[in-house]
């Protein structure tokens, strides 16, 4: 971690699968992250997330009363005076088809990350989390952050500004 | 360019390089540090491994979907954290077998087939074989595909 100093984060983790759960918390304990909340359903998390501040969440694709991807969804669109709506939202899961992970990027999630997870995933994934944000989107169909990664350096147009008058490269005959 | 500018050049670097290293090593021993802890959770789930697959099966013989759903999925994602491939593999067909997610129904003999082999690869985490299961997979391996393609 380079800008933000991992140490201290306040880091909730949302996952039915204690087992799981225990597991990446005793990762980012040995990450040295001193904040890190635990909760085992939606509706736990959902009161973490009114109430208590938090820097990033890790949260389960298939939680048992629904889906990972609805909680997400309901950050992204409802505000809470705690944490930003762009609060970055980790989603780890076991289902990594392409259909997932689409609808996780819809969904607004930051990151995904595929269980089996190992230690320098996580790492990288709450680093790009956390120090790499991308713009943040609030448009009408879509909240979250930018779906679009790459960042293409376009060079400056040079032609004509206002184009809809040519012919461009069409041939009149 | 004179003398100067570049010794403050090299000190520059040289500092930056130092600074690389340091950053380098703190990565290296928080990823070893995570690594002794997954260790440690690795033997736990081990020792629960026998006792959660007797779990599944009561919940397959109830045909509790729900339940099936829940801790098929739970053990594919820990045992592939933890690294028991064969049984991830036979976990995710469960879990795609009872969500629907199939290219044909298989019958409760076939369901059982695939319960039964994942019995014998856990009969107790004194006694893991890896050759014995690594067998026992490939036996069972064409019947699992037949029902789920990407298995």
């Amino acid at each position: 971690m380079e800008n933000v100093e991992i140490k201290d984060l306040k880091i909730l983790i949302v996952d039915s699968n204690t087992f799981i759960a225990k597991t990446l918390y005793s990762i980012l304990e040995a990450f040295g992250v001193r904040k890190i909340m635990l909760c085992n359903t939606l509706e736990q998390a959902e009161k973490k997330y009114y109430n208590s501040e938090i820097d990033c969440i890790f949260v389960d694709f298939m939680m048992e009363d629904k889906s990972g991807l609805e909680f997400i969804k309901t950050i992204r669109t409802k505000e809470s005076s705690k944490n930003d709506q762009d609060l970055p939202i980790i989603l780890d899961t076991g289902v990594t088809d392409l259909k997932t992970i689409v609808k996780a990027r819809d969904a607004g999630v930051t990151e995904v990350i595929g269980k089996p997870f190992s230690p320098d995933q996580v790492l990288l994934k709450l680093n790009n989390a956390i120090n790499n944000k991308r713009d943040f989107i609030n448009s009408g169909e879509f909240t979250g952050p930018n779906r679009r990664r790459q960042r293409k350096h376009i060079t400056d147009w040079e032609g004509e500004s206002d184009r809809r008058g040519s012919a461009g490269n069409i041939q009149e005959k | 360019m004179t003398a100067v500018v570049l010794q403050e050049t090299f000190k520059k670097n040289k500092l930056a390089k130092i600074m690389d290293e340091q950053s380098k090593k703190e990565k290296d021993e928080m990823i070893a540090r995570a690594n002794l802890a997954v260790d440690k959770a690795a033997g736990e789930f081990v020792t629960g491994l026998k006792g959660r697959i007797d779990d599944l099966e009561g919940a397959i013989h109830k045909n509790n979907k729900e339940d099936v759903l829940s801790i098929a999925y739970n053990l594919e994602c820990e045992a592939a954290i933890f690294g028991w491939p064969r049984v991830t593999r036979i976990c995710k067909w469960l879990r795609k077998i009872f969500s629907g997610d199939y290219d044909k129904k298989p019958e409760a003999e076939d369901v059982l087939k695939a319960l039964n082999t994942l019995k014998l690869m856990v009969p107790d985490h004194a006694h893991f074989n890896e050759k014995r299961d690594i067998e026992l997979f490939k036996d069972l391996y064409p019947m699992l595909k037949i029902f789920v393609h990407d298995i």
